[in-house]
C-alpha cells in the first residue's frame, strides 16, 4: 500500500515520534482519530451504515450494505445454518492506486478479513436462527462494502461500518407451516411476510466484534495509522475483539514483515484495552446515528456542513 | 438659442426644421452638432426630424446630409439604450462583486444598488455599461447577491446570452454556456469563467514552492509540485554542497541521488517555464534545498497567497515554509547562522535531535494549518499564528476533532475580522 513515498527525513521524524509516543499529528500511540457513523441510508438494503475515520470530518470512508436473500439448500452445505457472505471493493475514486487492477490485492485482503470476523460462530451472529427450514431453505446475508475514500486505517473503519450495518439490519419475518402432501407426508413450507413494519433484528448482532489494527513503526506500534504512517509501517496486524473481550480473529497485513514475539504479546494485550474503549464509543455513536435515521433527519454529512463556519 | 426655446420648436413635425436648421452649416457632422441634435430632439420624434432633414427642398443638401447622418447615429444610440434598459436592467439584481459578498446583508446591498446613480451608457452603442458588465445572470432566479448565488456545479447553465465569451471552467452547447467545474462564477467584461473550489497549482515565475522528487532522470529530477504536470529541477540549477561554484560534470551526473532521491522534499523557486508549460525550478540559494526536521502538510493551493516571504519563523519556535503550490513544510526552528555554517551538509537526510516540546509545537502548528485549510481560510503567517494562539487551550491532538475545531474556527474568524478592520 506504500504508494506514497516519503523522504528519509520524514520517515525518521515519524518513526522517532512513534517511539517517543508523540505522533506527527499530536496523538499518542493508542489514540484514534475521530469517527463518524451514519446508519440506514440505503433504503433497498436490509441494513446499511457508513463510517468515516479521519480528522475534521474527512478521511477513510466505508459504506456497507447488508442484503438478505433466501437460498435453497443444496447437498453438501451445512444443514441447519444460514450464511454470511462478504465482499469488499475499493472504489477507484478513493485513490489513484486503486485504478485498473490496483485494488485487487487489497480487495482480497479486506474481504478475507471480513469473512474471518463474520463468517463463523466467532462473529456472535446466531447463524442457526438464519436457517428457515433445515435442508431446505436458509437466509444468506450479503455484506457488501465499498471503500469510498482512503486516509489510512481501512480495516478498522470497514469493521466499524460492517458492525453498524449488521446491527441496523432488519429481516422480514418468515412464517413456517407444515402441510401434508398427497402421500400424507408432512412437508414444511414457508412464507416471507411482505410487511416493512413486521421485521425482526438480527439475532446476536450485539455480540459482533470490533477490530483494532496495530501497525509497527520502528520499535513501537500504533493504532489507526494515518496515510503517512502507513507508508513507513513495517508490519500490521488486525485483531477483532468481541464485547465479551474475547479475541475472535487475527489477520496479519499482506506483504509486510513480521512482528517480534514479545511485541505481538503486548499487542494482543493492548487490543483488549483499546477495544473496550472502542466498543463504548461505538455504542454512543451508533445510538446517535440510529436516533437520527429514525427521526428521518436527512442532514448532509459533516464534510460539507463544516465549511460553512466562515 | 436657449434650450427651453428649442423644446417648444421641436414639438411638431413642421416646426422641427427651425430648431435643427438653426445649427448652422459650420457645425455639420461634428461632435457639437451631435450634442445639439441629441439635446433638441425628444425620444420618439427622430423619424419626423429625419424626414425633414432628408428632404432636399428644405435647404442646403450638404448641411442637411451631415445633420441627417448625426441624427441617424443618435437614433441608433437611443435604440440601443432602450434595448439596454429593457434587457439589462432587470438583470442587475445579482452583483458580481466579491467584496460585496459577505459583510453587507442582501437587503442593504439591494438598497445601495438602487440608490447609486448608474453611469450613463453614452459610449459606443451596444456596449453594456460598467455595472451591466459586472452583473451576472446565472439563470436570473437566485435570490440574493452573494457568493452562494454564484456557486455552480458541473453542468449548471450560466447564461444563454450570445454576448458572452466562455472562459476557463466552462463549455458551450447550443448557444448556452455551462459550467464544467464546481466553483464560483466570475466575469471580466464579456468573459465568463468559473473558478473551481479545488484546483491544481498553476505556477508563475518567481513563486516559492515545496515539491517532492518523483523521479531521477538524466541531468534532471521530476518534482511533484501539485500542478497539472511534474516540475523539472535541472542538475544545473542546484547548488553544490559547500557552495562551490563550478560547472556540473559527468561525475555529478552519476551521483545525482546523493543530492536528491525519490521522495525527498525540496524547497525551490520557479525559474521559468518549458514550452509545454512544465515548471523549471531552481534551488540556487542557501535557504532553498532539501527539507528536514519536520512534517509535511498539503493544503488547497489557492489558499496560499503570493507574498514577499514564504519562510516564516513563528514565535513558538517553529519554522514554516508556505509553498505557493499548497505544499507546506512545518519544522523545528534552525537559526540561519547554523544553516550557513553547515553548508557542506545541505543534502543531508539526517534529522537533528528534536525535543518533545518542539515535536508538540510542530504537531500543533501542522494541525492548525490543516484546520485553516478545512475552513477555507487564507493561510498566511498571521492566520497560522492566530490559530496557534487560539488553540493553546486544547491539547494538540484534540484540535482536529470537529467540536473543538468549530469552536476554534469562530475564535480565528473573530481575530481575522478584527485585524482587517
Amino acid at each position: 500500500m506504500a504508494s506514497l513515498i516519503l523522504s528519509p527525513a520524514e520517515q525518521d521524524y515519524i518513526t522517532r515520534g512513534v517511539e517517543k509516543g508523540l505522533r506527527a499529528d499530536g496523538r499518542g500511540g493508542l489514540d484514534r482519530r475521530e469517527v463518524s457513523l451514519q446508519t440506514n441510508m440505503i433504503s433497498q438494503a436490509n441494513g446499511s451504515a457508513r463510517c468515516r475515520t479521519g480528522h475534521l470530518g474527512v478521511g477513510t470512508d466505508v459504506l456497507v450494505g447488508v442484503k438478505a436473500e433466501v437460498r435453497t439448500w443444496t447437498a453438501g452445505e451445512p444443514e441447519d445454518r444460514g450464511a454470511v457472505e462478504c465482499s469488499v471493493e475499493c472504489s477507484p475514486s478513493a485513490a489513484q492506486k486503486f485504478e485498473g487492477r490496483g485494488a485487487d490485492d487489497l480487495n482480497v485482503e479486506l474481504t478475507q478479513l471480513l469473512d474471518r470476523i463474520l463468517g463463523g460462530p466467532q462473529s456472535g451472529i446466531d447463524l442457526g436462527a438464519l436457517c428457515i427450514i433445515p435442508r431446505q431453505a436458509y437466509w444468506v446475508l450479503h455484506v457488501d462494502a465499498l471503500v469510498l475514500d482512503v486516509k489510512g486505517s481501512i480495516a478498522d473503519t470497514l469493521v466499524w461500518a460492517a458492525r453498524a450495518a449488521l446491527l441496523s439490519t432488519r429481516l422480514p419475518r418468515v412464517v413456517v407451516e407444515s402441510v401434508a402432501d398427497e402421500d400424507g407426508n408432512m412437508q414444511s413450507e414457508f412464507d416471507v411476510v411482505d410487511d416493512p413494519e413486521d421485521q425482526v433484528p438480527l439475532q446476536g448482532a450485539e455480540d459482533l466484534p470490533l477490530a483494532v489494527t496495530f501497525s509497527q513503526i520502528g520499535k513501537r506500534y500504533v493504532v489507526d495509522a494515518s496515510e503517512q504512517e502507513d507508508a513507513v509501517t513495517q508490519a500490521r496486524v488486525t485483531v477483532a475483539v468481541s464485547p465479551q473481550m474475547d479475541i475472535c480473529a487475527i489477520q496479519k497485513g499482506a506483504a509486510l514483515r513480521g512482528f517480534p514475539p514479545s511485541l505481538l504479546t503486548e499487542i494482543l494485550h493492548s487490543a483488549r484495552t483499546v477495544a473496550r474503549e472502542e466498543l463504548l464509543r461505538f455504542k454512543d455513536l451508533f445510538a446517535a446515528a440510529s436516533a437520527k435515521s429514525a427521526s428521518g433527519a436527512d442532514e448532509p454529512s459533516t464534510a460539507s456542513t463544516f465549511i460553512g463556519t466562515f | 438659442m436657449p434650450a427651453g426655446d428649442a423644446d417648444e420648436h421641436v414639438g411638431g413635425g413642421g416646426r422641427i426644421g427651425m430648431g435643427v436648421a438653426g445649427l448652422g452649416p459650420a457645425k455639420r457632422g461634428g461632435g457639437a452638432a451631435d450634442a445639439v441634435v441629441r439635446e433638441r430632439i425628444p425620444p420618439g420624434r427622430e423619424h419626423d426630424a429625419l424626414a425633414y432633414l432628408t428632404d432636399p427642398k428644405q435647404g442646403d443638401v450638404k448641411t442637411l446630409t451631415a445633420q441627417a447622418r448625426t441624427l441617424r447615429k443618435v437614433t441608433l444610440r437611443r435604440r440601443w439604450q432602450a434595448l439596454y434598459d429593457e434587457y439589462w436592467k432587470p438583470r442587475n439584481r445579482l452583483q458580481l462583486d466579491l467584496e460585496a459578498a459577505s459583510p453587507i446583508s442582501p437587503t442593504t446591498r439591494r438598497r445601495r444598488m438602487r440608490d447609486t446613480p448608474r453611469p450613463q451608457t453614452d459610449r459606443v452603442a451596444g456596449t453594456p455599461s460598467w455595472d451591466a458588465a459586472r452583473c451576472m445572470d446565472v439563470d436570473m432566479e437566485a435570490p440574493a447577491a452573494s457568493v452562494a448565488a454564484r456557486i455552480v456545479t458541473p453542468g449548471s447553465a450560466i447564461t444563454s446570452d450570445p454576448a458572452f465569451m466562455r472562459g476557463h471552467g466552462t463549455f458551450g452547447e447550443g448557444g448556452t454556456i455551462y459550467s464544467s467545474v464546481a466553483g464560483v462564477v466570475e466575469r471580466i467584461n464579456k468573459l465568463v469563467s468559473v473558478r473551481s473550489l479545488k484546483q491544481r497549482y498553476s505556477g508563475e515565475i518567481g513563486d516559492i514552492v515545496v515539491g517532492r522528487i518523483t523521479a531521477v532522470g538524466s541531468k534532471r529530477w521530476s518534482v511533484d509540485v501539485n500542478s497539472r504536470q511534474d516540475g523539472v529541477l535541472l542538475l544545473s540549477s542546484i547548488n553544490l554542497p559547500g557552495g562551490i561554484q563550478r560547472r556540473k560534470s559527468e561525475s555529478d551526473e552519476l551521483q545525482m541521488r546523493t543530492f536528491f532521491a525519490e521522495g525527498d522534499l525540496v524547497f525551490a523557486e520557479v525559474q521559468s517555464y518549458f514550452v509545454d508549460g512544465a515548471l523549471s525550478l531552481h534551488t540556487r540559494s542557501i535557504q532553498y534545498g532539501k527539507l528536514r526536521n519536520g512534517t509535511f502538510v498539503s493544503v488547497f493551493p489557492q489558499l496560499v497567497p503570493r507574498s514577499r516571504t514564504h519562510f516564516h519563523t513563528l514565535p513558538c519556535g517553529v519554522d514554516i515554509v508556505l509553498g505557493v503550490n499548497g505544499y507546506i513544510w512545518v519544522s523545528k526552528h534552525v537559526p540561519a547562522a547554523a544553516v550557513e555554517a553547515n553548508a557542506e551538509h545541505i543534502y543531508s537526510d539526517k534529522n537533528e535531535p528534536i525535543a518533545d516540546e518542539e515535536r508538540e509545537a510542530i504537531a500543533r502548528v501542522a494541525n492548525c494549518i490543516q484546520l485553516l485549510n478545512r475552513l477555507y481560510v487564507k493561510i498566511t503567517e498571521t492566520s497560522v499564528i492566530f490559530a496557534y494562539e487560539e488553540s493553546l487551550g486544547h491539547a494538540a491532538k484534540d484540535l482536529l476533532a470537529l467540536d473543538t475545531a468549530t469552536e476554534l474556527a469562530h475564535g480565528v474568524a473573530a481575530r481575522l475580522k478584527q485585524q482587517s478592520e
